[in-house]
């Protein structure tokens, strides 16, 4: 398991206050939960770290809100951080019109995105959001795992983050 | 979207809905990162007949594959095109 994975893992329903990342140049790089938590905090963290690059990474320190200090350290020059694909697991249905590409409904659960969940607002007066909502979901590790015609002009997909 | 960085490669979504009988794209809508010269084919025109092909294949030229496709309507068949930047 990569340091990622490990802190993901590790955090998993804690309260993270504060995130710091120690360089081998010395270097640091904080990060501020402030206040926020559950999925919401998971899902900025995970953000966050996948922006690190873990090869350079000494030390990462994570504070929780109770006061608690956890430490993780690369295991080695393999463990570059993030898995492919990376992220906790969401899944996504999402129902469109196959005429006007409209949302017409979705249904959603685990981490998502917060730009993508702007994108998965079904209205039918704006039309041509489908694409930019999977391909939203698809930049973010998601996969269209089924499809399916319902009644006349709606398809349904459901993309998935393993 | 500009601060995802999670895979080194540009992503893209093209969903083409196209005539079963003479492959004219009906409609599209598309997302992302997809190369002009398959934008200028992804043209919805009745009159042109045989496109739909051709838009595939300068897609899947530039690295996306076809992930979901379903027949709609009587005649339509809708494809969902993804190069996902892994």
């Amino acid at each position: 398991m990569s340091i990622f994975e490990r802190i993901l893992e590790a955090i998993s329903g804690l309260d993270v206050e504060e995130i710091e990342i120690k360089f081998r140049n010395g270097k640091k790089k904080k990060f501020k939960l402030d206040g926020l938590s559950g999925s919401i905090a998971l899902e900025r963290i995970t953000r966050w770290l996948s922006n690190i690059d873990w090869d350079k990474v000494k030390e990462v320190e994570i504070e929780l809100a109770n006061g608690e200090e956890l430490k993780f350290k690369p295991n080695g020059s393999g463990d570059s951080g993030i898995p492919a694909p990376m992220g906790p697991s969401g899944v996504v249905n999402l129902r469109f019109d196959s005429a006007t590409y409209a949302i017409v409904s979705e249904d959603h659960s685990g981490v998502i995105p917060f730009d993508c969940l702007a994108l998965l607002q079904p209205d039918p007066a704006l039309p041509n959001r489908a694409a930019a909502a999977i391909d939203c979901l698809i930049e973010d590790g998601f996969e269209i795992q089924s499809f399916s015609l319902i009644g006349t002009n709606d398809l349904i997909y459901t993309i998935v983050r393993s | 979207m500009a601060d995802k960085k999670h895979y080194s490669g540009s992503t893209g979504v093209v969903i083409l809905r196209f005539d079963g009988g003479d492959y004219a794209i009906v409609s599209e809508n598309h997302s992302g990162d997809i190369p002009s010269a398959c934008l200028a084919l992804l043209v919805p025109n009745a009159a042109l007949p045989g496109r739909a092909a051709e838009a595939i294949d300068c897609l899947t030229s530039d690295g996306f594959r076809v992930v979901a496709f379903n027949q709609v309507g009587t005649d339509d068949l809708v494809y969902t095109l993804v190069k996902s930047g892994r």
